[in-house]
């Protein structure tokens, strides 16, 4: 409430038939219907105007909207999904990738939560990638696990563990070939390890070598590809 | 068969704008848009006339000896 | 009907004059009285499963172990169960019901063929618990909003198809002059819902579009159940109780018929914006993106409308339950939907799209704005229905304080939970299941939020069953609520 009751504010309120209205009496409800019936006849004004800030913030709405959809029409072409074509003319030459950026941000989104940060596993569940010739040796079988994964018994570094590694090739999650390069190369240069990195066309020639395969590999299915 | 399919669709959809025209032109010559401002008192009534407010917290200021003297 | 009209002409006898019409409101709210709270009896039964299995959903995204070995309480039934209980059962038997009663009112005819409105409604209410009890034996459909099986779907067009016609017919036999802007939304209202709901159905369900099509029509469609189904019921419950209530016109009836008629025009294309970065050409979704902040227009208009209406009188606003709920709902109608233009905008858009700060969007549209009109409409019309007034300013005050606190708590934390994600999401040296653990406590304070709101609908629930039953004084011919208190003249407006 703004307006004081002490100090009621002077002027035509005074003359509001709805403040008479407020202090009611028979006398009263009767002018006041009196006036109001006499009013109803009486043509008002039809249009009460806009108030004039508001014609500014429409016109600049709708100026953004012509703006907006001139920016991104993508050409107004029904087979082009990125609204940047025709702007800032895209020309998407896919840049150099360094495999070692790529390997940290996929381990860090898929790997991490089994074989750690520093890629020591867990003890007894998740074995280490740190030093094990699994992982710093032979090329073929690292890519073949990170295909297809692994079941069962293996052994790293003297201990046993028993845990599913979840295949990123063609059954799993679909990773392309430098993904999976980038990912290999990362675990053998990482935390010490120092082994050659491993290139994207290694591993299509292996995609293609096992391709149509569905399950996960077994110790015994790679051991001859231990060396 | 397909675009019997998006013929049907686009027919309906001409209808619908169709509908709205004829909704904006009815209320046109109907003078619902003129006239606005007395208008907008149609919703008050005698039994719930302009000026008063009409809803309350039970037993908190709704019931006031005025009205039961009236009765 | 001498009783009444003798009533009438007791309590104001120096307008006899007028008797007629007055007796005539009086009537018309009887002749309402059962289509409309067998609705609201419905609603009621609804808004509580809804919530039970809310917070079912809720505790789930936190403690995944919780019931998880029920099979039809996994969370993907739960959280289904709880929009379509909420969207279909609660949200769309409370808006029809606010919807007739508002109708014949502002038409001021008495109801003419009640018996197609109790049709419908146990059409309405038999398709939802079919719908319902399909999904949770695994028959749901896999389209967002659209998940009853088909065997329910038919009933809900029915009944749905029989208030069109009602509302029609109620319209056609307006006593009134003037169509009121209310009007215009209804009726909008019953003509878009039909259509919407057909369409999706035809190219989703009985003969499926193409592909990305599919993804169009489904958020065309559950963008537009908000837009142009229970917007328009809640903006015409709006634009009726604040003046009505007030009792002093719309600040600007001009401005108010603009806002109908640039949501009409805008609304319907919006749905688009969901579809940001999805594999639909560029153009569609830039329209849609347009059309969402063209969205400003109308509802700037009734932001304005609304609140150039109320000022001055918040004390009144304050002594109405009515108003209490309905202003709160105005108000975040205009955040809610401030807040959508600007999520359609593909800056922003890139951090919050799937992250739970669209999730607090969309309920600060369907419990803060939708919702609290709603209870504010029940608050208003329940007692002209029965003839009887609340039983406990109680249960209405902690109603509520807990309806808005508790969706206030839940926007705002699963808001600020939300961004965080969105951003701990864009950064990729950040693991994802970080970034999941990241949003539990915020997934805790909407558990919170729950229960309080839960206790709210539990204080309304007992508030109306409470009403219903207790009889009536012999000395309340009707309820004080319809006593105009003298003691509160309105303010000269300033």
């Amino acid at each position: 409430m703004n307006d004081d009751p002490k100090n009621p504010p002077p002027g035509p309120e005074d003359n509001d038939p709805r403040l008479e209205q407020g202090a009611v009496s028979d006398e009263g409800i009767q002018k006041i219907h009196a006036q109001l019936l006499r009013e109803k006849e009486e043509p008002t004004e039809g249009f009460a105007p806009i108030p004039i800030f508001m014609l500014f913030l429409f016109s600049g709405v709708i100026f953004f909207a012509g703006v907006y959809i001139a920016q991104y029409s993508g050409g107004w072409d029904p087979l082009n999904y990125d609204e940047r074509v025709g702007v800032a003319a895209v020309t998407d030459a896919p840049a150099a990738v360094d495999p070692l950026v790529l390997g940290r941000r996929l381990y860090t989104q898929q790997c991490v939560a089994c074989h750690g940060a520093n890629g020591q596993g867990v003890a007894g569940v998740f074995p280490p990638l740190v030093g094990t010739s699994w992982v710093v040796g032979a090329e073929e079988r690292l890519i073949r696990v990170l295909l297809h994964g692994l079941v069962g018994e293996i052994e790293v570094l003297g201990n046993t563990y028993n845990a599913n590694m979840p295949a990123f090739g063609p059954n799993g999650a679909r990773w392309n070939d430098q993904q999976i390069a980038a990912v290999a190369t990362f675990i053998r240069q990482e935390w010490g390890n120092d082994a050659p990195a491993i290139d994207p066309e290694t591993v299509a020639e292996v995609r293609s070598a096992t391709a149509g395969r569905t399950s996960a590999w077994t110790n015994d299915e790679l051991e001859p590809y231990a060396n | 068969m397909e675009w019997l399919f998006y013929l049907i669709a686009f027919i309906v959809a001409l209808c619908i704008t169709f509908t709205g025209a004829w909704a904006l032109r009815w209320a046109v010559r109907q003078g619902q848009l003129s006239n606005l401002e007395e208008q907008s008192r149609s919703i008050f009534t005698e039994e719930e006339p302009e000026g008063r407010q009409s809803d309350f917290f039970p037993g908190r200021g709704g019931s006031s000896r005025r009205s039961r003297r009236q009765r | 009907m001498s009783s009444v009209s003798q009533f009438v002409a007791s309590v104001n006898p120096t307008a006899s004059a007028d008797v007629g019409v007055r007796a005539r409101l009086r009537e018309i709210d009887e002749s309402t009285r059962l289509p409309v709270l067998l609705f609201v009896g419905a609603a009621l039964f609804w808004l509580l499963g809804g919530t039970f299995f809310a917070l079912i959903a809720s505790i789930k995204l936190h403690h995944p172990d919780f019931l998880g070995e029920t099979e039809w309480l996994t969370f993907g039934i739960v959280r289904t169960v709880h929009l379509n209980t909420v969207i279909y059962g609660w949200a769309s038997n409370a808006g029809i019901a606010v919807a007739l009663w508002l109708m014949a009112r502002l038409c001021r005819t008495k109801l003419h063929h009640g018996g197609i409105l109790m049709v419908a409604m146990v059409f309405w209410n038999v398709g939802v618990l079919a719908g319902c009890l399909g999904i949770m034996a695994g028959d749901g459909l896999s389209i967002e909003w659209l998940e009853f099986p088909p065997y329910a779907t038919p009933l809900l067009f029915l009944a749905y198809a029989l208030t069109g016609v009602w509302c029609i017919i109620t319209f056609r036999f307006r006593q009134s002059e003037h169509t009121y802007v209310s009007q215009w939304f209804l009726l909008a209202a019953f003509f878009w819902f039909p259509w919407i709901y057909s369409v999706a159905q035809i190219m989703l369900v009985i003969e499926p579009a193409r592909g990305t099509i599919q993804a169009l029509v489904n958020w065309w469609f559950a963008h537009n159940v908000l837009g142009l189904w229970f917007t328009p019921i809640g903006l015409a419950a709006a634009y009726y109780f604040i003046p009505k209530v007030l009792g002093k016109p719309i600040h600007s009836y001009y401005l108010s018929i603009l806002g109908f008629w640039s949501l009409a025009l805008f609304y319907n294309w919006a749905g688009v914006h969901h579809l940001i970065g999805g594999p639909v050409p560029a153009w569609v979704i830039s329209a849609g993106t347009v059309a969402s902040v063209m969205m400003v227009i109308p509802v700037i208009v009734t932001a304005i409308n609304h609140h150039m209406t109320v000022v001055g009188s918040f004390a009144q606003v304050w002594r109405s339950p009515t108003l209490r709920f309905v202003v709160f709902g105005a108000m975040s109608y205009t955040l809610v939907s401030l807040q959508g233009s600007s999520m359609s905008l593909r800056t922003l858009n890139l951090h919050t799209h799937f992250t739970h700060y669209t999730v607090a969007h969309a309920h600060l549209g369907m419990y803060g704005f939708f919702t609290m009109i709603m209870f504010g409409s029940f608050y208003y019309i329940l007692p002209r229905l029965l003839q009887k007034e609340w039983p406990s300013s109680m249960l209405i005050s902690v109603h509520f304080w807990t309806a808005s606190l508790g969706i206030i708590l839940y926007f705002v934390g699963l808001s600020i939970g939300g961004l965080i994600q969105g951003m701990q999401m864009n950064n990729p040296d950040i693991p994802f299941l970080e970034v999941v653990a990241n949003t539990i406590p915020y997934l805790v304070s909407r558990s919170v939020a729950g229960i309080i709101i839960l206790v709210g609908h539990l204080a309304f629930t007992v508030s109306v069953v409470w009403m219903i039953l207790k009889p009536r004084s012999p000395q309340e011919t009707s309820p004080t609520l319809f006593r105009s208190p003298e003691a509160m003249p309105l303010r000269p407006s300033t």
